[in-house]
């Protein structure tokens, strides 16, 4: 130690690698510099493409490079890290430096999706930086319009109201599109992220569509063998499974022709250029598409509700056993070849800041923390929201992100081009799911998670 | 023939320039229209100006460090690489190497894997081998300019060397009779012979790393990243920002124009000399 | 701070903004103890 309290991070310089999305960019721009400002320590955000994010932090990790303190995890990726033991434990790493506690910063006042960036023993991997749930959004202006609502009732015999079931939502899908086309106007029923080769169509089946069927995690058991297939114990090709294909898939027709080349990227965009009437859309797009009007031609338009479900899914997700729909985020973790660890520790709670939370969520629309949701300002912005952080705080435990699956990746690129066949014509639904369900057993047993 | 219908030839100019200029036009319309309009049915004719895409990108400071750092990497790589190219063409056609074909080829060698085989080599080379203390090629221009002259050398040694083959040796041997020193051979003699050969080569190999993305990606960070690597950054889970991809492409094809007009006058001498060499 | 959403929603006018206003207007309760940890000597 130097006389006269010579900083121990003098020079220190903090690197994280990052998509660049609001939540993000906020990191880099705002609380970079205060955290620079405060500590000295300065941090650097590297902001890349999605894929380019993985691949560059998966080379540094696996090589040991020590390029980066912090890496995006996606809620997704995160058990095929802690598999690969990439993470450091954050719970145990201050349990052992009590002295970079540091005040205000409490991991219990984390929002239960924290969950998902523990590990067995209940240690934290990583401080939640986003969090969003995927939601149903529909048009308030056309649900509202009094021709319309009257035109919906004379054929339905119903009042225009936001679907609860699957049968009233292909009911509202068909009117809009039908609306659309004796108006001569660019005016859809539905969205459908479902491109044909991209997995974003997948993402949208297995994690959006097929639960509200009651076919969770993939229907894949882990407790049976890894089972895919009905005659293995497994779900993937059950009767639930393909008739939420069968109904997907007609609401694709009903959707504007570019659904079959959409990623949710061109999703949020097809429901912001006012070309669909209702839509399945994740809540980070959510925010921006009704309220930015640079982006968005439907600003104030929008309402958010709950997806359709089919009859007993509610009560499993009530119960834990099931959930309706995805609750995608992400967190920053700390790669255990990090050789600035006791800084990245200070910056992992900085983060995670009450006070620094609250503006976080105003600039980029995400909740991490319980205390946020009580905030009057943010409270103020869930109105502009149409309700969507209330969703967020009350149901918010209803939705789920990924299957706890390491072998997330292996099993989607296996299985995705059986999937685009089904997509495009080339292969029944049934006869598809049934193909889908053997090559994931097949996977999985090549992989080492199912014994034969 | 063609004297006597010449409004055939003129239209199928027509339609070869508007083929060619077409996408460009494209990049240009969306780089001023705001981003909620991109996505309606399109309008070929641009009724008004939008130009918040340009000021946003002008007043981004970190796009202009990726504009110079792009400009950097390129203009050294084109220099370093020509000039090594040359020197290496000078001596395999001028002196007597045993073997000299074999070399010529053995370089085009390393041209016929595609560039994403070396990635994960040129990764663990530039962190972990080639390091002095704490100092790595990783993220550095030097890193990125070598790294894309063995790319490029072996393109520049054939693309230069019809050129250098091409100019008699008799004039070499005339200036060695008069006292010239190999340096002034090649610098006063040989080199201004070779300049359209020299300028296509220099302008390809400037365009192959003005437009590298892959390698660029993957071996820079923070400090070395290009204008190709800062525009996967628009590309996100929460939309693509078109118009500021296309503004900033627009900036992109203006340095390679002035290069282009500078040299343009050489290019097509360069092209085809030495293609009929006896 | 007056950031509206509508500006946070863009990363874009997000950056320009955040860099000219936001980390300034950024208050941190405890900022001594930031302070204190990175210049005192800890494990």
């Amino acid at each position: 130690m130097v006389a006269g309290g010579r900083a121990q991070f003098d020079g220190v310089t903090l690197r994280g690698v990052t998509e660049s999305t609001p939540p993000s960019n906020f990191v880099s721009d705002v609380l970079a510099p205060k955290f620079e400002e405060l500590t000295g320590i300065r941090v650097e955000i590297e902001t890349t493409s999605w894929d380019q994010m993985y691949d560059k932090a998966i080379k540094d990790m696996e090589a040991g490079t020590g390029i980066y303190d912090m890496v995006y995890l996606e809620q997704d990726i995160v058990y095929a890290y802690l598999a690969r033991d990439f993470l450091v434990d954050v719970t145990a790493a201050l349990q052992e430096h009590p002295d970079l506690q540091a005040p205000g910063y409490d991991e219990a006042n984390f929002t239960t999706f924290a969950d998902n960036f523990r590990g067995e023993n209940g240690g934290l991997y990583g401080t939640p930086m986003e969090a969003f749930i995927k939601v149903y959004l529909y048009r308030t202006d056309l649900f509202e319009d009094e021709e319309i609502r009257a035109a919906f009732q004379e054929q339905t015999g119903r009042e225009l109201e936001p679907a609860k079931t699957h049968e009233e939502y292909a009911e509202i899908a068909e009117f809009f599109t039908r609306w659309g086309q004796e108006h001569d106007l660019d005016l859809w029923g539905t969205t459908a992220q479902a491109h044909t080769g991209h997995p974003a169509s997948w993402y949208e089946y297995f994690e959006s569509v097929a639960p509200t069927y009651g076919v969770y995690d993939w229907g894949i058991k882990p407790d049976q063998n890894y089972a895919a297939s009905v005659e293995n114990g497994g779900e993937m090709n059950s009767d639930e499974a393909k008739a939420a294909m069968t109904w997907w898939l007609s609401m694709r027709d009903l959707a504007p022709p570019e659904s079959v080349q959409s990623t949710w990227t061109e999703v949020a965009t097809t429901f912001a250029a006012g070309r669909a009437a209702q839509g399945l859309v994740y809540g980070e797009n959510a925010a921006w598409i009704a309220t930015d009007d640079s982006q968005s031609r439907v600003v104030g338009e929008v309402g958010v509700a709950m997806p359709p479900l089919e009859d007993g899914v509610m009560e499993d997700a009530e119960s834990g056993e099931g959930y309706i729909g995805y609750y995608d985020g992400g967190a920053f973790g700390m790669p255990v070849t990090s050789n600035n660890q006791d800084a990245a520790l200070l910056f992992m709670q900085f983060m995670a800041l009450p006070e620094v939370q609250e503006d976080w969520a105003i600039a980029g629309s995400r909740i991490t923390l319980n205390s946020t949701y009580d905030a009057p300002r943010v409270q103020e912005v869930d109105a502009e929201l149409g309700g969507y952080y209330t969703m967020l705080r009350d149901d918010g435990r209803l939705f789920k992100g990924a299957p706890e699956y390491p072998f997330h990746r292996q099993l989607i690129e296996a299985t995705a081009p059986i999937f685009y066949q089904i997509l495009t014509g080339d292969l029944e639904p049934g006869e598809g799911l049934d193909q889908m369900a053997a090559k994931s057993e097949e996977e999985l047993t090549s992989l080492g998670y199912r014994t034969n | 023939m063609q004297r006597q219908r010449p409004w055939l030839s003129i239209l199928f100019w027509v339609l070869i320039s508007f083929l060619t200029l077409f996408p460009i036009y494209w990049l240009f319309v969306i780089s001023v229209k705001p981003a909620v309009d991109l996505f309606s049915t399109p309008d070929l004719i641009l009724k008004s100006f939008y130009w918040d895409n340009y000021t946003e990108v002008l007043s981004d400071r970190t796009l202009r460090g990726y504009m110079m750092n792009s400009l950097i990497v390129s203009t050294g790589n084109a220099v370093l690489v020509t000039t090594l190219g040359f020197l290496a063409c000078y001596a395999l056609t001028r002196y007597d190497l045993g073997g000299k074909e074999s070399i010529f080829f053995w370089m085009i060698t390393n041209r016929m894997a595609p560039p994403a085989v070396f990635l994960l080599p040129l990764f663990l080379l530039m962190t972990q081998y080639y390091r002095i203390g704490d100092f790595t090629l990783l993220d550095t221009k030097i890193g990125l300019i070598l790294v894309y002259c063995t790319l490029n050398l072996p393109f520049a040694i054939w693309t230069l060397r019809p050129t250098v083959e091409g100019i008699p040796k008799e004039l070499d041997e005339a200036a060695y009779v008069d006292g010239a020193s190999a340096w002034k051979v090649i610098t006063e003699i040989v080199f201004p012979l070779a300049r359209p050969g020299v300028a296509v080569t220099l302008i390809l190999t400037w365009v192959f790393a003005w437009n590298e993305y892959l390698l660029a990606a993957t071996l820079t960070n923070f400090n070395a990243r290009t204008l190709t690597t800062g525009l996967s950054e628009y590309v996100t889970t929460t939309g693509t920002e078109w118009g500021i991809m296309a503004t900033i492409s627009v900036f992109t094809l203006i340095p390679a124009l002035i290069v282009f007009s500078l040299v343009q006058r050489h290019i097509v001498t360069g092209l085809t000399f030495g293609a009929v060499k006896g | 701070m007056t950031i509206s959403l509508k500006a946070g929603s863009s990363a874009l006018a997000l950056s320009l903004l955040a860099s000219t206003a936001l980390a300034q207007d950024l208050q941190i309760e405890n900022a001594e103890w930031w302070q204190e940890a990175a210049r005192s000597s800890t494990a």
